[in-house]
């Protein structure tokens, strides 16, 4: 029984002596470990000097806008300097963005906006919209060396694993967005990507060069050419899966693609991720505005998309 | 100079006045903001049963403002018993629970249920525009308000926060009806009953069609309605509406709150609470204030500004 290991650790707490934090976390595992863990939480709770170390591991913060310029008739993509945490993101997070005001107009709540890339060194995040609203709109007028208030990383990313040998990414319009970074994850992870990226136009598939610059095999499948029907993407996937196999989807932006990706995943046994959208307030979990059903085992569950997502299993989204 | 920010609410210390409006705040937020630099945490309203919410959409943004209508989705109060409760276990700062229940029974009931270790105070939502048909909640009357907190305060003894309607005609009646029935404290107050139609549909914004306008574009209403109240009443008034800055937090205190509350600002800058308490210590520094309590109730009015206020009193 450390009695005398107790009596020293309130008696530096009450003290407001600074011990290394390493001295101290030992000093408390010898008190869990004898004691149990009802002695380690009434220690914790006296402790204030280890929560003198909170730190945030979401940032809020001023980014400063480094481009923004059309990539086409339709989206733009916006470059921003910005802090390591923020830099941190991972493919499939988002970021709530504060968008200024543009003409007339002045987005009360963030933007939620999916990352589409990031950089370590020097610390960047990048995203690709489209001008649809308010919001929007305010990101549009943003000029290089213009501050924009940005809060993230938020959400759950996608998450690989090391084991799988190819995987394919079906997706469409902004979906391709949120896609494209994890092309670049799965090429560092030394997995083999098949894109299948769907939009109204040819001159719409954004992100097709960065995929193929990834060594990801692409293939645009569109409306124009009537390609982009349900049945030809199965069409191209039960190809995939005779041919070079494939281990896992992820998909985004289409609840028709979603159908049929789960259809085959279930006859192929195959697991899948879903990052879905959905309008929020908070970002964070706070407000339950964002709220979307989940079949889970049988059981229709309520689920936050910004904190429980956006990336979901892919079996148990539903439109 | 240091300033004390420390407050006193009934018989509850808070290290400073500010704190999360109920369903503001989740465990998520500890992500940006330590709660430990917090005077208080609120929960988000717990109902004894499972509830599921509103339909969607459950909000619509407004200029300066925001509608919503979640409507309570609550996992109930065994899961909070379970799974919430320990997590602000570790925090030092006091938890406050926020409840509701579509009953005067079932108020008190469940204020029993969570009068345990761990629970500092309940804050009892009588005024939820969202979970009664048309946004009727019991805070709308003076003896409907005096009949569920005479039952709460028979249920509990921990200290009584009674959260008021902005939507009654007369709140300084219902502030002093929670009083004499033994509230310790006034929360004033919750959302204004609101609506907004989409142009291009046709259909109303929110699925619930009523919602309940929050943000800066409330706070003049709900300041006036502080000072109604703290004017009646000898118990502590806490305000929330529209709080996003330590000026607006200040106006609060100065009209008689003696704590705020902050909810939708937080919604847009994530660390608001924190930007506020450090704002209230830099007023008080510049104004040579050496407590923030100091400010509670320091609005200056001439006695000739008293008959012009008779007009909004109801008639004898």
């Amino acid at each position: 029984m450390p009695v005398s290991i107790q009596i020293l650790i309130i008696a530096t707490t009450v003290a407001k002596k600074r011990l290394s934090l390493a001295i101290e976390i030992a000093l408390c595992k010898a008190v869990f470990f004898r004691d149990g863990r009802r002695m380690l939480q009434n220690l914790t709770l006296t402790n204030h000097d280890a929560q003198e170390d909170w730190r945030p591991t979401v940032s809020t913060e001023t980014a400063v806008v480094l481009s923004n310029k059309a990539v086409n008739g339709e989206y733009r993509r916006l470059v921003m300097s910005c802090s390591a945490l923020a830099a941190s993101a991972e493919p499939g997070q988002f970021f709530q963005l504060l968008c200024p005001e543009s003409a007339g107009e002045k987005p009360f709540l963030r933007r939620p906006m999916s990352v589409y890339g990031m950089r370590k060194a020097p610390p960047e995040v990048e995203f690709l919209y489209k001008v649809t609203g308010a919001g929007t709109r305010g990101l549009e007028t943003l000029v290089q060396g213009d501050p924009l208030d940005i809060f993230g990383p938020l959400g759950v990313g996608f998450k690989l694993d090391l084991s799988w040998r190819s995987i394919a990414l079906v997706g469409r319009g902004a979906g391709l967005a949120t896609l494209a970074p994890l092309a670049s994850m799965a090429a560092q992870a030394g997995i083999h990507v098949t894109a299948i990226l769907s939009a109204r136009r040819p001159d719409l598939l954004v992100s097709a060069d960065l995929f193929r610059n990834c060594g990801a095999d692409v293939v645009g499948v569109t409306d124009s050419e009537a390609t982009s029907g349900p049945a030809n993407v199965e069409k191209i996937l039960r190809g995939l899966i005779a041919g070079r196999g494939c281990d896992a989807f992820f998909t985004c932006g289409s609840s028709r693609l979603m159908r049929v990706l789960q259809r085959l995943a279930a006859e192929f046994g195959l697991v899948g991720q879903i990052a879905m959208e959905q309008q929020m307030a908070c970002g964070i979990g706070l407000c339950h505005c964002c709220v979307r059903d989940f079949n889970m085992n049988g059981d229709i569950v309520s689920r936050r998309v910004c904190w429980d997502g956006p990336v979901f299993d892919l079996a148990e989204a539903m439109p | 100079m240091s300033v004390d920010l420390s407050v006193t609410v009934g018989t509850l210390r808070l290290r400073n006045p500010v704190m999360p409006a109920s369903g503001t705040f989740a465990e998520g937020l500890d992500n940006v903001v330590d709660f430990e630099k917090l005077g208080a945490l609120v929960t988000k309203t717990i109902t004894h049963e499972l509830r599921t919410g509103n339909p969607l959409p459950r909000v619509v943004e407004q200029p300066s403002g925001l509608i919503n209508s979640i409507g309570i989705p609550s996992k109930g109060l065994d899961h909070f018993v379970e799974h919430m409760l320990p997590l602000y276990a570790r925090y030092s700062t006091p938890l406050v629970v926020s409840i509701s229940a579509p009953t005067v029974e079932g108020f008190a009931n469940l204020a029993r249920a969570v009068s345990i270790p761990g629970v500092a105070a309940i804050e009892a939502n009588i005024s939820c525009p969202n979970i009664e048909e048309d946004g009727k909640a019991f805070a709308m009357t003076p003896e409907s308000t005096e009949r569920v907190t005479s039952a709460l305060r028979s249920s509990t003894g921990l200290p009584l926060w009674v959260k008021l309607t902005p939507n009654t005609g007369d709140i300084a009646a219902v502030a002093r009806s929670a009083e004499r029935a033994g509230a310790n404290a006034l929360v004033v107050a919750n959302t204004i009953l609101a609506m907004a139609i989409d142009l291009k549909t046709f259909r109303p914004s929110l699925g619930n069609i009523l919602g309940g306008l929050s943000g800066p574009a409330v706070k003049p209403i709900i300041l006036r309605q502080v000072y109604q109240c703290a004017k009646v009443v000898a118990i502590p008034v806490i305000g929330c509406g529209g709080i996003a800055t330590a000026k607006d937090a200040a106006e609060f205190m100065l009209a008689g709150a003696t704590a705020v509350q902050v909810g939708t600002a937080t919604f847009i800058q994530p660390d608001a609470m924190v930007r506020i308490i450090d704002g209230i210590k830099q007023f008080c520094l510049h104004r040579d204030i050496p407590r923030a309590s100091d400010l509670v109730g320091g609005l200056v009015v001439e006695e000739s500004d008293e008959p012009d206020m008779a007009w909004m009193e109801p008639a004898q």
